[in-house]
């Protein structure tokens, strides 16, 4: 290789060049078979930067794609059209998407649902501090902070109920309540919580994520896709999660 | 005046598919992806394809678009939406007579008058090259990348890694690039396919 002509054929190729250099350039190349092998060693270094730029954009494609347009739906009708033109006689193709079919379904009762997997993989239950800054609630917020602390969800919700005008002003208290209301099974309930959060700025992301969550729970996909799309254009600490269980789901 | 509007509508979508900001860019990329696939989707399977087929043929599509924009070969005579679908078009022809099913095509192809022009097949030496390109440091590659294809200048390309100057970029592309060079001298079965031009 020979550095002096590389550099040579980068200003040939970058438009570097006055026009005298390029005609001489040119004719040099004419006569110069190392200089040849230069010039098409740098063009090819040229197009890698461009096949690599390409290559990422289409990762990022498939992540819009599969949060847009993937179904099952699309899977049935690609199979349909096909078969149709491969010309597959239409009695074995019957046969075979039944057997399909039959196939998904012995799968899909023999496994946990992929929402479950990766609802158990992202939910994480915030710690939470809800020390009333003086006055002789003090007690109150203990208790309530170690049941919570302790995961019994069930006590921390009935001594919540309690006390229900705290809620309005302790979103944490309100946030709590939902993830309590979410572990011990109760999504919808849990998300009435979150939803209340939505009015608060600072709460809305953390809302989002737990609503998306509590669809994922239920095993509705459609619903959680919605909030994890909201999250995913955002500039969300959740962002990058979102996007990973929207290209799963 | 529509005219005008529209015009201003594709300027501000080409700026945006060029933002050095990432969620601009994102966002433009997904408005034309959700807008555009279903209309090249419906091509494709009118004219003999599945959906699979026609997801590639879009993606590719977009980015030949993108790369024509970085290039600035669109002159904006038409909308982006619109050349979008001729750059698909085009494609969907080229893979039917790869794959001689061009009976299924119908006969609008004929009548194309855009101004999209083709852009030449990869040979196996930029091939090579690449798959060697692919084994550099993130780092690297983004350098490059950003140096050779998106023609940015090294003062940007520092802004972009946060270096302290447009010297230690032109220091980090030079390294790269030597390292790629001698990866390609290193390996026979590549460098020989540049011999004997």
């Amino acid at each position: 290789m020979n550095q002096e002509y590389f550099e040579r054929c980068e200003n040939y190729l970058l438009d570097k060049m006055s026009t005298e250099e390029r005609s001489n350039f040119e004719k040099e190349l004419t006569q110069n078979e190392a200089l040849r092998s230069e010039l098409e060693i740098a063009k090819a270094i040229h197009s890698s930067a461009e096949l690599s730029v390409k290559a990422r954009l289409k990762q990022e494609l498939d992540v819009i794609h599969q949060t847009h347009f993937d179904s099952t739906k699309d899977n049935v009708e690609e199979f349909e059209q096909a078969s149709r033109r491969n010309v597959i006689p239409a009695i074995v193709i019957g046969l075979l998407a039944v057997l399909l079919i039959w196939a998904a379904a012995k799968m899909l009762m023999n496994e946990e649902p992929v929402t479950q997997t990766i609802y158990a993989q992202n939910f994480a239950v915030p710690k939470l501090d809800f020390t009333y800054r003086g006055g002789s609630t003090d007690r109150f917020f203990q208790l309530l902070e170690s049941s919570y602390e302790e995961g019994k969800y069930n006590d921390f919700i009935k001594q919540v109920d309690d006390r229900d005008s705290l809620l309005t002003s302790n979103p944490r208290l309100m946030l709590a309540k939902g993830i309590a209301h979410l572990e011990i099974g109760e999504a919808s309930e849990a998300r009435t919580n979150f939803k209340k959060l939505m009015e608060n700025a600072f709460y809305r992301d953390q809302a989002n994520w737990y609503i998306g969550l509590s669809y994922l729970k239920e095993d509705d996909v459609t619903n959680a896709q919605k909030f994890f799309k909201i999250i995913s254009r955002s500039e969300s600490r959740f962002r990058d999660q979102s996007i990973e269980i929207l290209k799963k789901i | 005046m529509v005219e005008s509007s529209q015009n201003d509508q594709t300027k501000s979508l080409v700026d945006a598919l060029k933002s050095r900001d990432q969620r601009t860019r994102s966002q433009a990329f997904e408005d034309i992806y959700v807008h555009n696939f279903p209309i090249i989707e419906k091509y494709v399977l009118a004219n003999g394809g599945i959906s699979a087929e026609a997801k590639d043929i879009f993606q590719d599509g977009i980015a030949i678009l993108y790369a024509q924009l970085i290039k600035d070969k669109f002159r904006g005579e038409s909308s982006i939406n619109t050349y979008l679908f001729s750059i698909c078009r085009n494609l969907w022809f080229k893979e039917i007579k790869k794959n001689k099913k061009s009976n299924q095509m119908k006969k609008d192809h004929a009548q194309d008058t855009d101004q999209y022009v083709d852009e030449p097949l990869e040979s196996d030496k930029t091939l090579a090259v690449f798959k060697l390109f692919n084994t550099l440091e993130k780092d690297c590659q983004k350098v490059l990348e950003l140096f050779y294809f998106e023609k940015l200048s090294m003062t940007e390309i520092a802004q972009e890694f946060g270096f302290k100057g447009e010297q230690s970029a032109k220091n980090k592309k030079s390294k790269c690039l030597k390292r790629l060079r001698a990866l390609i001298q290193q390996n026979p079965s590549v460098y020989s396919q540049f011999q004997n031009l």
